[in-house]
């Protein structure tokens, strides 16, 4: 029985440099990812945390794989939701293919027990954030996304 | 939220909350010990803080206790940390649904967030002008009646998809039977069923891609799985930017 799994691809117009950026970088982070800050040295061990501007914590991890402009791995403590902090982290690998003008994401989100709170929870979030990421950098505007 | 910023805002106030943060349920008389204003001063103060809803208060005897009451400092921010939270409290989609049928059979589901409206995403869906720039080089073809054909093109004329339009309605809803022309492999296959829906979320829509009803995990599922990614990838750059999105060959 195979392990449930999140994936996700997504194609952008942009360069492997600022879309590494895009992911990393809490200036950028914070245009797309409806207002979240990440903060981290990305270096294998380091832990990074995602929050909002007020401090908010809303998740954390340890980077467990760090190759610019390729590949980042990190662990997801979803922090969020109480319902989600009895699941034990999860993994994230993000993946950035050259494709000419284009750059091909992929996103796993794994390692998951079981279908957790935090699998169910973050299935569409990935959509909503990935589609935001998309826009911010081929247009420069962020995706206006309201509240429920 | 007027009254919950304006009682915020005087510092003596704040102090009081902090007072009752460290121990909830202080008499009047107790929240004026240690305070260098008046016990008019004081009462006033909390006046303001009752009538903003940030504290309750309950009378016994001649004693009043007063109790911090967090509501509106959630709303406050809710409002503004909620549209993070919502994306990833997140919606649940139909792939949820089916996990949960015992009986489920195999299923793709796609969503995507387009800033645009309904009209024009249901035109960029319709108008095979516009889906030659996304949808494999493809022009998409139908009369859009239930019932009728539906095809997609390339333009050299050869057929890569066709099927029939179960549902059309415009700017909500399109449902059509897909049988995969272009791979020889599927031709066994019998018709699969995709399904778009489009939400509108202010000035962003919500696409949902559904690929459903597979005998099983046939070829054109397989062949189906990461094919529509690029696909919608390009929709929402056109969409969005005006230009079609290049992908070189992967």
């Amino acid at each position: 029985m195979s392990k449930p799994k999140h994936v996700y691809e997504v194609f952008i117009r942009t360069t492997p440099e600022k879309l590494w950026h895009a992911i990393t970088d809490a200036k950028i982070t914070q245009k797309y990812f409806f207002g979240a800050l990440v903060e981290s040295d990305w270096k294998v061990g380091s832990s990074y945390v995602c929050k909002s501007e007020a401090g908010v914590l809303y998740h954390e991890g340890k980077v467990l794989e760090s190759d610019p402009p390729k590949k980042l791995v990190h662990t997801f403590a979803a922090k969020f939701d109480p319902k989600m902090k009895e699941d034990r982290p999860s993994r994230v690998t993000w993946t950035i293919e050259p494709l000419g003008p284009t750059c091909k994401l992929t996103l796993v989100h794994d390692d998951f027990d079981a279908e957790t709170a935090t699998f169910e929870s973050v299935r569409g979030g990935w959509n909503a954030v990935l589609s935001a990421m998309k826009t911010w950098l081929e247009t420069g505007e962020p995706l206006v996304l309201p509240a429920k | 939220m007027d009254a919950v910023f304006k009682a915020l805002s005087d510092s003596t106030r704040r102090k009081l909350l902090d007072r009752l943060f460290k121990r909830d349920g202080q008499t009047s008389g107790e929240l004026c010990e240690r305070n260098k204003m008046t016990r008019f001063g004081v009462m006033k103060h909390l006046g303001v803080l009752e009538e903003a809803g940030l504290i309750t208060t309950r009378k016994v005897g001649r004693e009043k206790f007063h109790y911090l009451n967090p509501v509106p400092v959630q709303q406050i921010a809710d409002r503004w940390i909620s549209k993070y939270a919502a994306p990833f409290a997140g919606a649940l989609t139909a792939l949820k649904r089916s996990l949960e049928d015992p009986m489920s059979k195999p299923i793709h589901v796609y969503e995507v967030f387009i800033r645009t409206t309904p009209e024009k995403l249901w035109q960029a869906i319709t108008d095979g002008e516009m889906t030659k720039h996304y949808f494999y080089g493809s022009s998409v073809k139908s009369t859009w009646k239930a019932g009728g054909p539906i095809t997609y093109h390339n333009q050299d004329g050869k057929l890569l998809v066709e099927g029939k339009v179960i549902v059309a309605e415009p700017n909500k809803r399109l449902q059509q039977t897909w049988f995969a022309a272009y791979d020889p492999e599927a031709a066994g296959d019998r018709p699969s069923r995709v399904t778009w829906e489009i939400e509108k979320l202010g000035e962003t829509c919500k696409l949902t891609v559904t690929h459903d009803d597979f005998d099983s995990e046939t070829k054109t599922f397989q062949s189906v799985a990461r094919g529509w990614n690029p696909v919608l990838s390009g929709l929402k750059t056109l969409l969005e930017t005006g230009k079609p999105l290049v992908i070189a060959s992967m």
